[in-house]
């Protein structure tokens, strides 16, 4: 049997298609959507069972997760605060709440961190019903200053006094 | 009298001298020397990761430099940190042939999937006739 026109049309097509995608795959950007990330874990590092009450003045212990998906190292660092409702960060703008404790590290493109924490909660203006808030924040090396990235955590907790 | 009055005035000049020299020197601050140090040496690293070098080394020194930082071991923070700018340095010297060879190499990469159809065209008929011929070599036609 000769090689058939048809079946050869078809080889031809599939190693046209294979090289397109082949060349299309090397030519690519090398990270077409850049994005940040945080996470709050409990501290067995874990999805849930987070702390729901806490006695006033004392520690809690959790972990913190930070992803780099920028195409290039970053400077970050991780800012806790203790807010209200109404004082809980957005997107655009961080808690106008003082900082607490804050954690630098710099990550590799691709490389995320996952680190405990122990921090101390108390009761702030009164209120029993406290957000622990974790923010993401940047260093911009054109401005030389940290910048917020929008990215945010938080944790309402109950304070028993 | 007179010579009263022009030392008095030279001393004067002397002093405004002196505290305009103080007031031009730089104001050392120690608490965002460290981010600034820290975000210059990334961004560095950043220039050699996107020309496609391995920058491992250069953020575990960085990260150990902050944690010795916040742990108030200056001496030795300084230490890494120098370390990093060290190795940012021999590393920039090589960046070049880096990217470059990366390139050359894409390239290849890309001259070689773009052949394979033409190829495909070119020898796959004459490749398939040179095995159908070779695998019927004995047989024998019968009238």
């Amino acid at each position: 049997m000769l090689l058939d026109e048809e079946v050869f049309a078809v080889i031809l097509a599939v190693s046209i298609i294979a090289s397109a995608l082949g060349i299309a795959l090397i030519l690519r950007p090398e990270n077409p959507e850049p994005f940040t990330a945080i996470g709050l874990l409990n501290e067995d590092c874990k999805i849930g069972e987070y702390p729901k009450t806490a006695w006033d003045n004392s520690s809690i212990n959790l972990c913190i997760y930070v992803a780099n998906y920028l195409g290039k190292p970053g400077y970050f660092k991780v800012v806790y605060k203790l807010a209200t409702r109404e004082t809980l960060p957005n997107n655009t703008t961080p808690s106008p709440e003082e900082a607490l404790r804050e954690w630098r590290f710099v990550l590799r493109d691709k490389e995320d961190k996952t680190f405990p924490i122990s921090i101390i909660v108390y009761s702030i203006r009164g209120e029993a019903h406290v957000a622990l808030v974790f923010e993401l924040w940047l260093y911009d090396y054109s401005t030389r200053n940290w910048t917020y990235t929008g990215r945010w955590v938080h944790l309402y907790i109950n304070i028993t006094v | 009298m007179v010579s009263i009055l022009i030392r008095a005035c030279l001393t004067y000049i002397t002093l405004v001298v002196l505290v305009l020299l103080l007031c031009n020197l730089p104001i050392v601050s120690t608490s965002s020397d460290l981010d600034g140090d820290v975000g210059s040496l990334v961004e560095r690293a950043s220039e050699l990761y996107s020309k496609g070098i391995d920058i491992s080394i250069i953020i575990e020194k960085l990260n150990n430099a902050i944690v010795s930082y916040e742990e108030g071991n200056v001496n030795e923070s300084s230490r890494l940190l120098g370390e990093a700018r060290g190795l940012i340095e021999n590393m920039s010297t090589i960046a070049y042939s880096v990217y470059f060879s990366n390139i050359v190499f894409k390239a290849i990469i890309v001259v070689l999937l773009a052949t394979i159809p033409v190829l495909v065209y070119t020898l796959l008929p004459r490749f398939y006739l040179y095995l159908w011929y070779k695998s019927k070599k004995k047989w024998i036609v019968l009238r």
